[in-house]
């Protein structure tokens, strides 16, 4: 029944992440008894359904009553409200000090205001945070909950079932961080001269890279805001997979043009492709540029490749999955087993 | 549940709060042979108790935490349950709290004998 995996989906959300799947079987095959018993002709009426999950109550109740009980600063009712409050406020701080942080350096050219931008992120969060703390706590003390749900609460006016897989939460944490470290190491070598360098060692200088890293530099992040708004929101959607599309393809296309940059530049010094080639030129004056101009056009290859490929998937998932067969539900609606996947 | 008819939130809150320890005692009391918690629902029912499922469930995962209850999903049948005991420590545990409940319940006897 439809409408029962819907209300399922909606408690899903606000439960830990943990014991979702757990608990939501659970729930699952007692709605199932419940339904069965309000059936009288065999086959279950929607009617039937809308009693049984009106008996078990309205989702973000039901959600909270799974969280510890004691003394609470922010007590379970209030506490899925809370969550949702501090990913927007923790993601509006991040992405706003990121943004401000390359506008302050496209503006300036100076990488120490940047930095200072950047640092201010240490600052931020927990005054951010801490705010949104204060403002519950304060709720908290004067008993003040959201309970429209217990109102109003219509079963037929839940959601639709997602047909989204959820996100990989380590996958797009350690893209974040790497993404920031990436982002780091642009912005060092890339705003102090570092790839026309003079940092003793040539082996980092690159022309071709120093006259798109301002580009590189948008596109990580890009990258890093989507991975933030995809852990905020916790699943795939279409609106999110159509823009990962569009910053692999932004991202693409400058690994092209840094690919024929380096082709450029190397024929234009009357040199082959191949890095052995290069080993030739060690003992030269620009040995080391030689060296590093050729890795660093292999890397840029082999990202092209991986990328080109992944985003050729992504492309064809978009299509076959939700723009030509947008009703087909991603979850099983079926699905009782403790082991099977939940939404969420 | 008591059905007032000055019900209010406050009112619900209390009620709540009165039953609170009384369901514990209750689902313990029933456990003793397996039983998946909407069947629990039912007994409580056929004895003159109330209890809504987002109510029980929580409940019963809670008392499996405090290690008083055992469980375990069982997959025959026409649907996977999640099937409830109480253990060892859980029966310690209720024959102390039915004690304390008879002499609370003697003492409020007494002191509610003259609430009209």
């Amino acid at each position: 029944m439809e409408l029962i995996e819907r209300y399922l989906q909606e408690i899903g959300r606000h439960l830990p992440a943990s014991k979702r799947a757990d608990i939501l079987s659970e729930l699952r095959s007692s709605l199932n008894d419940s339904l069965e018993a309000h059936t009288t002709n065999g086959q279950p009426s929607e009617e039937a359904a809308i009693q049984a999950i009106k008996e078990m109550g309205a989702p973000r109740e039901v959600a909270a009553s799974y969280y510890p009980e004691g003394q609470y600063l922010i007590g379970p009712e209030l506490f899925p409200l809370f969550q949702l409050i501090i990913r927007i406020v923790l993601a509006a701080t991040v992405g706003g000090q990121l943004i401000s942080a390359i506008v302050s350096l496209s503006v300036s050219h100076r990488v120490d205001f940047m930095v200072q931008e950047l640092l201010q992120i240490v600052d931020s969060i927990p005054a951010a945070l801490g705010s949104v703390v204060l403002v519950f706590a304060i709720m908290q003390w004067f008993n003040v909950h959201p309970d429209f749900e217990k109102k109003d609460f219509d079963p037929r006016s839940l959601p639709p079932l997602h047909k989204d897989k959820p996100v990989h939460r380590g996958e797009l944490t350690f893209s974040i961080v790497f993404g920031t470290l990436f982002l780091a190491f642009l912005i060092t070598f890339g705003t102090s001269g570092g790839f026309t360098a003079k940092y003793g060692v040539n082996l980092l200088t690159d022309p071709v890279l120093d006259t798109y890293y301002p580009w590189l530099a948008v596109s990580v992040v890009l990258g890093i805001l989507l991975d933030i708004v995809l852990l905020w929101r916790g699943r795939w959607e279409i609106s999110t997979r159509i823009a990962k599309i569009g910053t692999d393809i932004f991202a693409l296309v400058l690994l092209r043009l840094l690919l024929q940059g380096q082709m450029a530049w190397s024929s234009q010094m009357g040199l082959g492709g191949s890095l052995d080639e290069q080993f030739h030129f060690t003992n030269t004056p620009q040995g080391f540029q030689l060296i590093g101009m050729a890795s660093l056009r292999l890397a840029f290859f082999v990202a092209l490749i991986v990328l080109a490929v992944s985003t050729f998937f992504r492309i064809y998932r978009l299509i076959k999955n939700d723009l030509f067969n947008p009703s087909t539900p991603g979850m099983e609606m079926k699905s009782t087993h403790p082991k099977d996947s939940a939404p969420g | 549940m008591v059905k007032n008819s000055q019900s209010s939130p406050t009112v619900e809150n209390i009620v709540q709060e009165l039953r609170r320890g009384a369901l514990i005692l209750a689902a313990l009391s029933q456990l003793d042979d397996e039983k998946y918690g909407y069947a629990l629902i039912s007994q409580l029912e056929a004895n003159g108790l109330e209890i809504d499922q987002g109510t029980l469930y929580p409940l019963l995962r809670r008392l499996e935490a405090q290690g008083l209850l055992d469980s375990k999903w069982n997959v025959e049948g026409s649907r996977p349950r999640r099937y409830y005991v109480i253990n060892k420590t859980g029966k310690a545990l209720l024959k102390d709290l039915a004690t304390e409940w008879r002499l609370l319940a003697k003492s409020m006897d007494k002191l509610l004998a003259e609430v009209k």
